[in-house]
């Protein structure tokens, strides 16, 4: 296998004696005895290993078998290591809050943009997809009364990078921003690769321009906490995230200059080895319905913002009072 | 912040209209306003904001009251259980078990005297230290059956300048168990520092004097209105708080006894919840407070009756 000389595959893969069978089974975490002709499955291993499962003998469909969480598989991964702060703050203080802060008393659903059925007006109507919605390409998500059910959370953050050097000078150029991606998230992050050939730009189908990361759990709000509390506070004039950074269903973004990014720990603390980074893009995945939500959990957990608000999915009085026409409800001015 | 999405000029009436239904129906139980739903189909809302919510001649009226959850958040972390340390401590473990070998090659050249320092305090790994009959499995000086033991070396105290000495000064962090917690002196905000705190104020009777505090809601005020005065009335202007929203966190009703019942038959108060951040409580006179207590969510139980902690206890905090 490429990469991997220590590992060797055979035609006899995962031929074992039951005797060497039983002995991984009662102890893991331990190496198995290296066999020529074997490849070890169960060996604690610090990076992916390939294998096709329907070659695997009867006998080991234990591993398929085995979840996640259970320490004997090889997929397990520790989470809680310690007790995350900023998560424990958000559960007991930040969350009560916003669940009353969200309420509105007798909120009716308001109904997002969907696809529209033709009028029946042509024979050809018949059976043809609908329509576009009205006034939008895509469909929008109708936003439901808020609830102890959905609280707006910090659900994951996405760190992403395209280095401008690895398109005009060497793909060998995204590396270390790869690698410092990796230093500040705790995860390993995955290569990006351009889509499209572009003569102007030098650009190449297929070319690493890039690294990102997803970030879920302890590991993200330790990411966010650093980035509030250490990072952010360092940046020259940085006064909060612009109020127009959503996305309109809860998603905020904003960037950091390769500047910026020198202030994470894992990279001040040895500013020799990082001579050339790139900057990253932040987006920050919430389960808030709107954007005035998500920024109100955010600026809760601590990230400031600035500027003039533009309030989409904030429905207006005529679209309210329509709503309540039908259900009943009549203003009277 | 409160009823954001709703337009400026529904709010008032949507706040008439929860007056309303709240008034109109005796609600058993002790279920927030949140779960109250609307009884009619069809409502014709007016325009005009005036409808009293005082007093009727008839002894079957309720007054309505607002309250205040004043809380001060947790300052540190929780305690941990026995057993939540036990976890984490099994789960670092086992991460420090399945943890990539450390890159020296990356932090410490090849070459440079930091590398040859390093290399030299690092422990010898020759995979002898284990009685087991497989072979070891050494890789860039690490042992893969087990967790890597990487040993920094010692700092060279007199080579160094003020600034890194200043960075690797060691940081001592004050203690968690207080002043207040060893004199158990339930009027400080400096007890319990990984809890909620809630204020509890005493009045000058016999049966349930404890409670939280809460005032009439007078002509033209909405509780918000009434919260803030009553937080300035009974504490003084020497807080700095902040009404987290106009929502009501809480609901509690009763009714006055026989002997009590003049212009009101009872009393329905509505809490807000507000939280303090700097500064003290301080009884005012005339505000009828005898003693007051920051106490947290278990302590509460101690001090009010089951009936009001049934109501209140939805509204606090876990921790």
């Amino acid at each position: 296998m490429a990469g991997r000389p220590h590992l060797k595959p055979a035609s006899g893969a995962y031929l074992r004696s039951f005797q060497q069978q039983q002995q991984r089974q009662q102890n893991f975490h331990t190496t198995t005895p290296v066999n020529k002709n074997s490849i070890s499955i169960v060996h604690p291993v610090h990076h992916r290993i390939r294998y096709k499962k329907n070659q695997l003998q009867p006998a080991y469909k234990d591993i398929l078998n085995t979840p996640k969480w259970d320490t004997r598989s090889h997929l397990f991964r520790p989470q809680y290591t310690q007790h995350s702060r900023l998560e424990e703050h958000y559960n007991s203080t930040i969350a009560p809050d916003l669940l009353l802060a969200n309420f509105v008393h007798d909120e009716r659903v308001i109904p997002g943009r969907k696809r529209q059925e033709w009028d029946g007006s042509s024979p050809y109507h018949i059976n043809r997809q609908k329509r576009a919605p009205a006034g939008s390409a895509v469909e929008t998500p109708e936003i439901k009364p808020r609830t102890f059910k959905n609280i707006p959370a910090l659900k994951a953050i996405w760190v992403n990078a395209f280095v401008r050097e690895a398109v005009r000078v060497n793909q060998e150029r995204a590396l270390p921003t790869m690698v410092m991606m990796q230093q500040i998230t705790g995860k390993k992050p995955r290569p990006v690769f351009s889509k499209s050939t572009i003569m102007t730009w030098r650009l190449r189908k297929n070319m690493m321009v890039g690294a990102k990361v997803k970030i879920q759990g302890p590991d993200m709000y330790q990411f966010f906490a650093t980035l509030v509390e250490v990072v952010l506070p360092r940046i020259k004039d940085f006064k909060g995230v612009e109020n127009t950074s959503g996305d309109m269903f809860g998603n905020v973004s904003f960037g950091l200059e390769p500047t910026d990014v020198k202030w994470f720990p894992e990279v001040e603390g040895n500013p020799d080895l990082w001579p050339n980074l790139a900057g990253l893009h932040i987006t920050l995945v919430t389960g808030a319905q709107t954007d005035p939500e998500a920024r109100t959990m955010l600026s809760a957990l601590g990230l400031p913002f600035v500027g003039k608000e533009r309030l989409y999915n904030v429905p207006s009085l005529e679209a309210l009072e329509v709503i309540d026409r039908k259900r009943g409800i009549i203003y009277k001015d | 912040m409160a009823l954001r999405h709703v337009p400026r000029q529904l709010r008032s009436q949507c706040i008439w209209l929860a007056g309303q239904v709240a008034r109109s129906t005796r609600r058993k139980g002790n279920r927030s306003i949140g779960t109250a739903a609307t009884e009619t189909e069809s409502t014709i809302l007016p325009s005009s904001t005036g409808a009293s919510v005082g007093a009727s001649p008839d002894s079957g009226a309720f007054k309505i009251m607002s309250g205040l959850i004043l809380c001060r958040q947790p300052v540190v972390t929780p305690e941990l259980t026995p057993f939540e340390s036990a976890y984490y401590n099994y789960q670092s473990e086992l991460q420090k078990r399945l943890m990539w070998t450390f890159p020296k090659w990356f932090y410490y050249p090849e070459g440079t005297l930091a590398e040859r320092q390093f290399s030299a305090v690092q422990p010898v790994v020759d995979g002898k230290d284990r009685t087991e009959f497989e072979k070891p499995d050494i890789v860039f000086n690490r042992d893969r059956r087990s967790k890597q033991e990487v040993v920094l070396p010692e700092r060279d105290v007199e080579r160094e300048s003020e600034e890194s000495a200043k960075i690797y000064a060691k940081i001592v962090p004050r203690s968690r168990i207080t002043e207040a917690d060893k004199k158990n002196n339930f009027r400080s905000l400096e007890r319990k520092l990984d809890r909620t705190l809630y204020l509890l104020v005493k009045k000058d009777r016999e049966e349930n004097a404890w409670k939280f505090p809460a005032a009439e809601v007078l002509d033209g005020e909405t509780l918000a209105r009434t919260a803030a005065r009553l937080l300035h009335e009974a504490g003084g202007l020497n807080m700095n708080t902040w009404l987290v929203s106009n929502t009501p966190a809480a609901y509690h009703h009763y009714s006055y006894k026989p002997e009590d019942k003049e212009k009101y038959g009872g009393a329905k108060i509505f809490y807000l919840k507000s939280r303090i951040f700097a500064g003290t409580f301080v009884p005012q006179k005339g505000s009828g407070i005898v003693d007051y207590a920051w106490v947290t969510k278990d302590e509460i139980q101690d001090y009010v009756h089951k009936g009001y902690w049934a109501s209140m206890a939805n509204a606090l905090s876990r921790q």
